[in-house]
């Protein structure tokens, strides 16, 4: 057994890994993404990635870090499906945060306390950016008639991957912290073959098309539908505590496009299957309050087609093999009494859970045959208060160096330009008297300028963005936890016989027992 | 052909506590259990290095069950301290710094291990007995019609856990949904003994800390189509019960390496389900309404009672089959034969339980002990490590009600009684030289290294380079922080002591804890008036440990540390 102990140096060794592998996401921040190539040098093989969670797949993670940043990243990608690139963008800008306060010689409790009370007061105000989705709905015009098995033809005018499909997500939307249920109506088939998104909002216009179809492209929507959900549980208690359900000053969302528009990042029609879906399950609706159910929102994936060819459509769809579709052509506009099986009804089937009896023989007339049957709170003393601001200043770093990315990934604005721009706007803010007021303002006025490759002179014409609050919120937490549980580690204990090569690896800090 | 080997010889060593490299194995393990100590502990990624598994965590349990010593002397100590967690559960750390420690002050001296033995075993039957007294100026009685002790225990052991990663508000939350679980498996009959019921603790994973619950009786995992299928079920009396532990999937029992000779036109799948359907009539006939089966109850078995209106919940495995049994009240059936009807027990109603995404079957007893405690967390390792904090919770609480004290904690309990000790073999030094056969040379070394054993755990809760302090007066423990300026005043550096009783505005003497300072006899009584207000303030402002936890730690560590200084030899045998 080998102890690799971190502290060595005064370098926090846990933290500086977490941040060079956030490091590597940087660049898929925004509607924008530059895309990467990761070859391996072995075996010649390369793939290109343009979402976290498929260049986590692409990379070694199997440090203890490595395997605590999948984990929190793959359970926020369950969880929501979106806010993966937020989280490690944070979980790096908040772990070289936490690095610098080590060396200012700030004492571990301290910063895990004023970093964890520091956030919370940062969701505490966000509760008061929150707009009020609940009206979308009722302002819908009367649904359009779609009846039958025909579809609601729509395609976004984007140009993402073949195989494109809405994922199904989970249907809860009252806390969209609810892990994703695939128990409702979800047939076995459904779960043996959950979506791997991996070209989530495809840049316009960008290599994507030319990359060769893969049976695991899937373009994952699973973000706007989670938002969607989310953003209506806005008014429920807990996500805005005690406070009235339409924040102060919040302009209420009422229009179907403009959400859709708002929470499409600039991917320009990549919301029009939601859309479409939410039409669909409206003229269902037994009556208000209306809301969208993801349970009910099934993804069939064919890969192979244009995605000009995706389409929402009313009942269930499923892949079937050729030599039944003339059967089911038959089958065709007749009622049909339906049975869902559970298992199969071959002759060899048993139940789960049945043995067979190991030997058996059947005694016979004249052969005799063998048949063989088929798992803090820190103290509070003087020093806390001196640490405070520093800390908190850290915290908020972190938030800044995001936006500055974004800027630089949407508007290509270099890092210098990003943050003569959001320090512009933290002056004005609280300048105004209520800078809670002036964000709103500033929001109702068009924001999309930021987001899209225009100039900033255009942004009269800009539109409203939105982001679903419960995925959002849950990112940053999900990021601080993984920083602070790193950095209140001081080793590592590799057990078995994996400690053989750390004896090569490293001699410095490393004990035996 | 075979081929004999002759035997190798066993190999001996002598002195093997004098072995630098033992010394220095002790040594990584000291300060391995060390570092993880107290609320601002440092947490330990154990992991295989090959992309297994990584475990977070600093709590004794997880960390000793993962660490494959080898050394025969680390053996004993870790399997000592682990045999304290099986039955204490709390406390391990504790127990494995003071014995570590103890161990390594005895080594600095030049005393005899039949010496060191006799004293230590004396110094240790001190401090149980002053910490069983009356007269103890370190503990607390509990009464449990109050929560505020209760509250105390479970915030203090919930805190010292950091890879909860939990916020001040959700360790709130989190003590009283324990408290409550713990109230809710004490029977309300006062027969003597009070069997005490079981909290079962239901995984929540992915939703918020906050959304975490207590339900009585039990919840069984389901799909919501299996469950809208059973449920809902109107019957004005309580449901009968069928609980069994065999499989009754039509299995027959295993042949072995024998063969099993049937003869033609037998059909032994068809016969064992006869035998199912025999005893599916047996169960309509004695008007059974809820049969659950630890295994798989055969298809063809479940519609047949289910026509008969007979709910069915087959694979309910093993780990609620001793709950299940308590909360209907009947001992689960083992075999196909006849079924007593005495074997059947019953619930009170059953009926469905949402919680986020999943779904669940509630059984909810008449007045059975058995409640369900559904724990939430964002992540995995946050959760395992809560599910550990709390199972130690739960056992605490259950140890306290049998013994109804609490020791101070947060340090105070260990410099508490160092300063007894010290005190005490200074003022009866003779009675204990008579007892024990000693000089007086002997017994101040031995009582020096013993001391400081008992305060080395309280100087673990320190990890950020800040001064340990003792009063004069109580000899509690008080912490500041590093870098402070060396001022005469301590009063306006200090603001409460380790376990919050006493405030630094008390007219209190200091002393850097491990300076010489004269003994005094701490008071042997509590203050009370500081009890009674920290009782006014919270839950989080009076820090206790569970006193037979600790004190059975004190025992073990003293014991083995006894045990491995007494080794003279080590035998391998290397066949």
């Amino acid at each position: 057994m080998a102890v690799a102990c971190w502290g060595v140096n005064r370098r926090h060794k846990g933290l500086q890994q977490l941040s060079s592998f956030a490091e590597t996401g940087r660049t898929f921040l925004g509607p924008l993404k530059a895309s990467k190539f990761i070859t391996d040098a072995e075996c010649q093989e390369s793939v290109l990635v343009s979402s976290t969670l498929r260049l986590l797949e692409s990379l070694d993670v199997s440090s203890a870090v490595g395997q605590l940043l999948n984990e929190a990243i793959f359970a926020q990608h369950g969880a929501h499906g979106t806010g993966t690139t937020t989280l490690l963008f944070l979980a790096g800008a908040w772990s070289r945060a936490a690095e610098e306060f080590l060396h200012l010689g700030i004492p571990i409790p301290i910063i895990v306390s004023v970093m964890s009370e520091g956030l919370n007061l940062c969701i505490e105000e966000v509760a008061f950016l929150q707009v009020p989705v609940h009206l979308v709905f009722d302002h819908l015009d009367s649904p359009r008639a779609v009846s039958g098995l025909e579809a609601a033809r729509v395609s976004p005018r984007g140009v993402p991957p073949p195989g494109t499909a809405v994922r199904q997500e989970d249907g809860h939307l009252k806390d969209g912290a609810t892990p994703p249920s695939l128990t409702t109506s979800g047939l076995p088939e459904q779960r043996a073959t959950p979506p791997e998104p991996c070209i989530s909002q495809a840049k316009v216009g960008a290599v994507e098309s030319t990359r060769p179809c893969c049976r695991r492209s899937v373009l994952s929507r699973s973000r706007h539908l989670g938002r969607m959900g989310s953003s209506t549980c806005s008014s429920e208690p807990g996500a805005s505590q005690g406070r009235g359900a339409d924040p102060p000053g919040a302009r209420t969302c009422t229009d179907l496009a403009e959400l859709a528009a708002g929470l499409s990042h600039g991917s320009d029609g990549c919301m029009a299957l939601v859309e479409a879906a939410v039409r669909l399950q409206l003229q269902d609706a037994r009556g208000p309050p209306f809301a969208l159910d993801i349970s009910r929102l099934f993804t069939c994936c064919v890969p192979g087609l244009p995605d000009a060819c995706s389409s929402v459509c009313p009942g269930f769809v499923t892949l079937v093999p050729a030599s039944s579709a003339a059967a089911i052509q038959a089958l065709a506009r007749r009622p049909a009494r339906v049975v869902v099986m559970d298992g199969d009804v071959t002759h060899t089937y048993r139940h789960p859970g049945f043995h067979a009896p190991g030997r058996m023989q059947t005694l016979g007339g004249l052969g005799e045959h063998g048949a063989r049957p088929p798992e803090p709170s820190a103290r509070t003393s003087p020093s806390l208060q001196a640490y405070r601001p520093a800390v908190l200043r850290g915290l908020a770093a972190g938030w800044l160096q995001y936006l500055s990315a974004l800027l630089h990934n949407a508007a290509g604005s270099s890092a210098m330009e990003a943050n003569t721009v959001i320090q512009r706007h933290l002056q004005h803010a609280p300048a105004s008297g209520s800078p809670i007021g002036s964000v709103l303002h500033e929001h109702s006025r068009g924001c999309g300028w930021m987001f899209s490759p225009r100039l900033p002179d255009e942004r009269e014409r800009g539109s409203r963005v939105y982001d679903a609050v419960t995925p959002k919120v849950e990112a940053w937490r999900r990021a601080l936890d993984l920083v602070l549980l790193i950095l209140q580690t001081d080793s590592e204990i590799i057990t078995g016989h994996g400690h053989t090569q750390m004896r090569a690896q490293h001699a410095d800090g490393v004990s035996f027992l | 052909m075979s081929r004999l080997e002759t035997k190798k010889p066993s190999l001996c060593k002598s002195e093997p506590l004098t072995s630098e490299s033992v010394r220095a194995t002790l040594a990584v393990l000291k300060e391995i259990v060390t570092s993880c100590y107290g609320p601002s502990g440092r947490l330990k990624q154990l992991h295989n290095g090959l992309g297994g598994y990584v475990c977070t965590t600093s709590q004794s349990s997880a960390l000793l069950r993962n660490l494959p010593v080898t050394h025969p002397i680390l053996k004993i100590l870790t399997t000592s301290v682990q045999n304290h967690v099986l039955c204490s559960r709390d406390c391990g750390l504790f127990t494995a710094i003071l014995c570590c420690n103890l161990i390594e002050n005895v080594q600095r001296m030049d005393l005899t291990p039949t010496t060191v033995i006799k004293l230590n075993k004396h110094l240790l039957s001190l401090c149980t007995s002053y910490l069983k007294s009356e007269a103890c100026g370190c503990r607390i009685s509990v009464d449990f019609s109050s929560t505020q002790i209760p509250l105390s225990l479970t915030h203090s052991i919930i805190t010292s856990k950091p890879a909860c990663m939990l916020t001040r508000k959700e360790v709130e939350h989190i003590s009283t949904l324990i408290l409550r679980a713990f109230l809710l498996t004490i029977p309300e009959s006062t027969e003597d003994p009070v069997i005490l019921g079981q909290s079962i603790i239901v995984p929540g994973k992915g939703q918020r800390v906050t959304d975490s619950t207590v339900l009585p009786g039990i919840l069984i995992d389901m799909s919501e189509v299996q469950l809208r299928r059973l449920l809902p079920i109107q019957k004005p009396h309580a449901l009968k019960v069928a609980l069994f532990c065999i499989s009754l999937s039509g299995d027959f029992s295993d042949t072995g390496e024998g063969t099993l000779v049937v003869p033609s036109g037998v059909s032994l799948e068809n016969a064992a389900l006869d035998q199912l359907l025999n005893l599916g009539r047996q169960l309509v006939s004695d008007h059974v309404d809820l049969v659950l089966c630890q295994k798989v109850v055969h298809p063809s078995l479940k519609q047949f009672l289910s026509s008969h209106g007979i709910i069915a919940i087959d694979r309910l495995g093993v780990t609620l089959m001793e709950s299940l049994s308590k909360v209907t009240g009947t001992q689960p059936i083992g075999s196909l034969g006849s079924v007593s009807p005495s074997s059947y027990g019953s619930v009170k109603e059953v009926g469905s339980t949402q919680f986020g995404s999943k779904h669940f079957f509630h059984l909810i007893p008449d007045k059975a002990t058995v409640c369900s405690l559904l724990l939430c967390s964002r992540n995995d390792t946050a959760w395992d490590e809560l599910k550990l904090a709390c199972q130690t919770a739960l056992h605490a609480l259950q140890l306290t009600i049998k013994e109804p004290w609490v020791l101070l904690g947060g340090g105070c309990t260990e410099t508490h009684l160092a300063a007894y000790i010290r005190n005490k073999t200074h003022s009866e030094a003779e009675s204990i030289l008579k007892d024990c056969g000693c000089t007086q040379a002997e017994l101040q070394l031995m009582a020096k290294a013993f001391c400081s054993a008992l305060e080395s755990p309280a100087c673990s809760l320190e990890h950020d380079g800040g001064e340990i302090l003792t009063d004069m007066k109580y000899g509690h423990f008080w912490s500041v922080q590093a870098e402070s300026p060396s001022v005469r005043n301590w009063s306006d550096l200090l603001s409460r002591c380790g376990c919050g009783l006493l405030s630094s505005q008390e007219q209190l003497g200091w002393s850097f804890l491990r300076s010489m300072h004269p003994p005094f006899a701490p008071p042997t009584y509590l203050p009370c008036a500081a009890v009674g207000l920290a009782a006014v303030r919270s839950a989080s402002s009076l820090t206790v440990d569970c006193l037979t936890a600790k004190l059975n730690g004190l025992q073990v560590a003293v014991e083995t540390a006894n045990l491995i200084l007494d080794l003279s030899y080590i035998i391998e045998d290397k066949n």
